[in-house]
This record gives C-alpha cells, structure tokens and sequence, in this order.
C-alpha cells in the first residue's frame, strides 16, 4: 500500500483519532499510560472484540446481525447452569467448545432463515434475538447463577503476565490471547482463503457471487454459523469475567458492538471491512467507556459522547469518500 | 368490499386470522377475566407508547430507512417536559402545555438531526440514528444526571392515565394517530411522495419528486410522533428516567414489520400497525391470564414476526415459480 493510500484509509484516520485521544487523556492524567490501565484497557476490549469479529463477518456479507447477544447469554447461561450442576469440573476448553458449539447451532438456525428463505437478516435477527431470549428465561432458568463451573472461575484468575508496580501488581488477563486469537483466525480467514474471499464477494453483489460459481446458501450458513459461534465464546468468557451468570446480561448492548464494527468501516450493504478497522473501532469505543472515570468527567456524560464519535467518525467517512469519487473522476478526466 | 380487501392484501388478511385465533382462543380458556371491561381497559392504557413508537418506526421504514432513535428521542423529549414542569414552583395549564410544547419541539429537533445527516450529508440511515440514539440519550441521561425525575401536576398526569368517556385517553390518541396515519398516508401529496420514493427513489427523483425534502421531512416526522409517545410515557408513569424504554426501540420495528410494513420501503398500511399491536397486547395478557411465563411473550412475539414475514416472502415466490412453469409449458 502505498503512503498515499495509507494516509487516506480509514484505519489511518481512526488511529490518528486514537492517538490525539490518547495524548489528551495522558496529559490530563498520566496514570494513563501506567501498565496497570493498558492492561486493564486491553481486558475490557476483549468481549467486544470478540464478538466484533462475527458482527464484522455478517456486515461484510451485506448483513446486519441483531441476535448475538442473545445467542452469547443462551450459551453463557445454559452452559453455567448445566456444567455448574452435572460436571462442575470441566476443563475450561470443553466449556469453550460447548460454548461455540450452541452459538454455531443458534447461527445455523438464523441462517435458515436468511440464506434459504432469503428474509432481510436484521428482521430475522430481531425476531430470533427475542426467540432465543424467550427460550432461555421461560425454559432454562431466569435466576442469576452463583455455582458456576470451577474452571471458568479459574480462567478469570488466569493472567498471562504480572507486571510489579508501587501501586500494586498489573496483571494482563489471558483473555487477551482469545481475542488475539479470534482476530488473527477472521484476518486470515477473509484474506487468504477462497471463503473469505466469497463472503466480499456476497457483500458487495450476491447475484454476481453467484454467477462466479459461489454456493451463496452455503456461504451465508458459514457466515451465521461463525457469528454465532463466537458469540457463545464471548458468552462463556462473560461468565468468567462476571464469576456468575446473570441471564439479563449483555442484551441490549447489541448496538454498541454494531457501533464500534461500522467506526471500523464497513459499508452498510456490505463487501467492505477489515479486521485492522474493527479492532480499532473496538478501541476508541473501550477508550471512551473506560477512560472518563480518570479524566474525572462524570459517567453520565459517557453515552452523549459515544454518540458524538459516532455521528463524527461517520460523517468524517462519508466526506473522504466523496472526496475520493470526485479526486477519482479528475484522474479519469486527466488521462 | 371487505372480500377485495382480504384478497389484495394477504399479510392483512393473515394477521386478522391470528388475532381472531388469540380472541377466540383467549376468550374460551378465560372468558370471565380477558372479556371483562377491566382487562380491555388495561391493555388500553398499555400499549398506545410502544403503538406511537411504531409509527415512528414505520415512517421511516416506508421510505426505506431504518430510525433506531426512536426510543432516544422520547425519552429526550419526556426528560425536557419533565424538567419544565419540575422547575415551576406552581405549575399551571400554561405550565403544561408550554412543556408538551418544548418537549414536541425537542422531538422535531431530533428528527431535523436526523434527516440532515441522512438526506443532506448522505450517511447511511442505519449508522446516523444508531449515533443519534446514544446522542439523545446521553443528553437525557446529561440532563437529568443520571437519576429519575418524578412528581408531576395532576393535570398532567390525565394525558396517561385519564378516562374520557370511560375509554383511556393515550388509546383515544393512538385511534387518532392512526386515522391521521392513515390520511396521511393515502391522501396527501406527501404520503403519496413517500410510497414512492421508498419504492425506487430514482425512479420517484425522475418523476420531478424532491426526493431531498421527502427523507427531511419523513424523519422530522418521525420524531415529532416519538416525542408524542415520550409525553405519554412519561404521564403514565410519572416519572422521566434516560433508560426508560429502551427495550421500546427495536419492540417497535417489530410491531411495524409485523403490521405490514415493507421494511425495504415503499409499502405498508396504517391500519396494519394497529392490528399488530393489538395482536402482540392480547398475546402478552393472555399470557399473564393463563399463568404462563411472561418470558414466552418475547419468544412468540420473534417467532410470529419470522413466521409472517416466511409465509409472505415464500407465497409469491412459489406462485412465481408456478407462473413461470406455466409459462414454460405453454412455450413447449
């Protein structure tokens, strides 16, 4: 890419607001930059980011996931309250894994709906976020759950690296290492494979995907089934994170995910978005949600400015991208 | 009549059929409590927020947007009416009426928000009123610092709880709003500008339509029907908070695709929304009535929506296919 271009990119302009966040926020209070906040910082991203990289997938394919919210609490609360009561010694990766497995069935079933019966995915997904939550309070249980499995209490006691300061020990979470996993996986999965390739594809012309020779009904399966997998991941690490399991967790806040996925740049409509973008996304929004309280501005004033980034960063984009329409016609005018 | 109408809308006809099925159904298992007064009269004093939401909703859907601010910019309005009314030592009529008033200009500005950064600056619907919606709700949240505001004038307090005639008064609203809706929709200039735009804006921007002016005033509109929903909410339970109703915004698209409304844009009737609502209210009481877990409300109300729209999308579709096999066979 050449410096130009780089300039230009979305990425560049998120990182730059970023930085200038993050000199302001440091120069009001250096505790900032202390390893103990990074640390800190990069723990509170991972349950967004995680799930930021299946609500990116679905935006790619040209569609618009509501449910994984309600398919991460189905997995987080059925899971805590069967393991927690049958097996309560689970290995953490089992839990994972079973975590996964009822998300990706729960995306299969959203799939259904939208790659064979072709509704539009956001109605879909409204209508089984409700299903989904629906099931879960009437048939599995609506009380919070204290006897979670051991391992996931473990697994929030585990941090990768303790770091020794006059302050008390900062300690990075392993958690850090799923949401490095999960981006580095979806990276390389909408880069380098034939798949990925294919949901861009979908996005950006489903009737041209088709012609090319792609089994669109397939594809979407995948995308719905991927989304929802990770959800019941990040339902799992919710749990640990929380040490119990409360089923009115976590839905409603769908739309800060969403947010934070489309300051990353993808289009409404689809074929466009990049993992590098999301995560940056993830950060400004974890910036904003976390660093108010040390810049001592009251909570309360938390939500208007997330909404304020927002309506900037995509106001910001819609001007750059119709710079670049008109600077792209003086060059076909040019030559 | 009656018989063109069931047989040129079918979703109508449909949504008819179940909320008959739900009457009778709820009728035979409980006659004694779902037919008595008492029980219409509370579902009455229910519903008409979340039905006053849903037109919000539904404007916006008809011309091919989505409005996720809905719920904001009510809450927004309700907290600014609230605040004009706590701030007077002796609040009177004028009082009241200056603060409806504010609160009705508030849900106009929110809307002329909206439709600026949709129609002016040309961003996706979807991303400026998910903005907006923290927005709004954070000025709420700002405004109110974080804590609920109660204690309004008796006077006040009648627009949600009050009877007239022994019919609640936000249900003679809605009634209102829909026959309004509905003229509005099928014989004014703009209405009719609307349909068409929400069906194929270039082809309504070639037909000398100001298709600018259509989205600006769409959204404005839908605001101003918010902030009437947020002066209800806020008479009924007397008490203006930033997160009430916040679980209303997507309720509310729901009850408008469920009502008919194509949320690709272009079509969907006034009529339908009322009876998707009364639908979804008589579900959720008669749940309550027969002792049911109310949590079986949410998943009926998801699964009706999918089971519609599936049945709507795969009718014609097979009845395509069967034309076009027609077709073939004629050709061979």
């Amino acid at each position: 890419m050449s410096l130009k271009k780089l300039l230009r990119s979305n990425e560049f302009f998120l990182f730059a607001i970023i930085a200038v966040m993050c000199v302001i926020f440091g120069f009001i209070n250096p505790a900032f930059y202390s390893v103990a906040n990074i640390f800190d910082l990069l723990k509170s991203m991972v349950e967004t980011g995680v799930l930021a990289m299946g609500c990116l997938v679905v935006m790619i394919s040209g569609g618009l996931d509501l449910s994984f919210m309600a398919v991460a609490v189905f997995a987080m609360h059925t899971v805590s309250r069967f393991f927690g009561e049958y097996y309560n010694d689970a290995p953490i990766l089992l839990l994972f894994a079973v975590g996964a497995l009822i998300g990706m069935l729960l995306g299969m079933f959203n799939s259904v709906f939208v790659a064979k019966i072709r509704l539009p995915s956001f109605i879909v997904t409204l209508g089984t976020s409700n299903i989904i939550k629906g099931f879960l309070l009437a048939f599995i249980g609506s009380r919070q759950i204290n006897k979670i499995p051991a391992a996931m209490i473990g697994f929030s006691r585990s941090n990768l690296l303790t770091v020794e300061s006059v302050s008390g020990n900062a300690n990075l979470h392993a958690g850090v290492l799923v949401l490095a996993g999960a981006a580095a996986l979806t990276s390389l999965m909408l880069n380098k494979t034939m798949l990925g390739r294919s949901i861009y594809c979908i996005g950006g012309s489903p009737s041209s995907s088709e012609r090319v020779g792609f089994n669109n009904t397939r594809i979407l399966v995948f995308v719905y089934a991927f989304a929802g997998a990770v959800a019941g991941l990040v339902g799992i690490m919710h749990a640990s994170f929380q040490r119990m399991s409360n089923p009115f967790d976590l839905v409603g806040d769908e739309l800060n995910v969403i947010a934070a996925v489309v300051l990353g740049g993808p289009q409404v409509g689809g074929g466009y978005g990049n993992v590098t973008g999301t995560l940056l996304g993830v950060l400004l929004i974890t910036l904003i949600d976390n660093s108010l309280v040390m810049l001592r501005i009251p909570t309360f004033w938390q939500k208007a400015t997330m909404g304020v980034i927002i309506i900037l960063g995509t106001v910001a984009q819609m001007y750059r991208y119709k710079k670049s329409q008109q600077s792209g016609k003086e060059d076909t005018h040019a030559s | 009549m009656l018989r063109k109408l069931l047989t040129r809308d079918r979703h109508l006809t449909r949504l008819l059929v179940i909320l008959a099925a739900v009457t009778v159904v709820l009728s035979v298992l409980r006659p004694s409590v779902f037919l008595s007064a008492a029980n219409f009269r509370s579902m009455a004093v229910q519903f008409p927020e979340l039905g006053f939401l849903s037109i919000a909703a539904a404007l916006v859907l008809m011309s091919g947007g989505i409005d996720l601010s809905i719920t904001g910019t009510a809450v927004l309005s309700g907290i600014v009416a609230a605040l004009i009314m706590r701030g007077t030592e002796q609040p009177t009529i004028a009082t009241i009426v200056l603060a409806c008033a504010a609160a009705l200009c508030v849900g106009l500005a929110c809307g002329a928000v909206n439709a600026v950064l949709v129609a002016k600056v040309g961003i996706a619907p979807m991303l400026v009123t998910l903005g907006t919606m923290n927005l709004f709700t954070g000025i709420g949240i700002v405004l109110t610092e974080g804590s609920a505001i109660t204690g309004f004038p008796e006077a006040f307090l009648a627009i949600g709880n009050g009877l007239l005639f022994g019919i609640p008064v936000p249900f003679l609203l809605f009634v209102a709003a829909i026959v309004i809706l509905s003229f509005f929709l099928n014989r004014t200039k703009l209405g009719y500008k609307l349909y068409i735009y929400g069906s194929n804006p270039v082809a309504s921007f070639f037909s000398a339509v100001n298709n600018t002016r259509v989205v600006l005033s769409t959204y404005i509109l839908s605001g101003f029907v918010s902030a009437i929903a947020g002066i209800i909410m806020l008479s009924r339970i007397n008490t203006a908070k930033a997160d009430f109703g916040s679980s209303y915004g997507l309720q509310a698209l729901l009850v408008a695709v469920l009502g008919g409304i194509n949320p690709s844009g272009g079509s969907g009737k006034a009529v339908g929304i009322l009876i998707s609502i009364i639908t979804l209210q008589f579900l959720s009481s008669g749940f309550n009535l027969l002792h049911v877990s109310t949590f079986l409300k949410d998943l009926t109300w998801g699964a009706l929506l999918i089971f519609v729209m599936a049945l709507n999308t795969l009718e014609p579709r097979r009845k395509g296919r069967g034309a076009a096999k027609t077709a073939e066979e004629k050709k061979s």
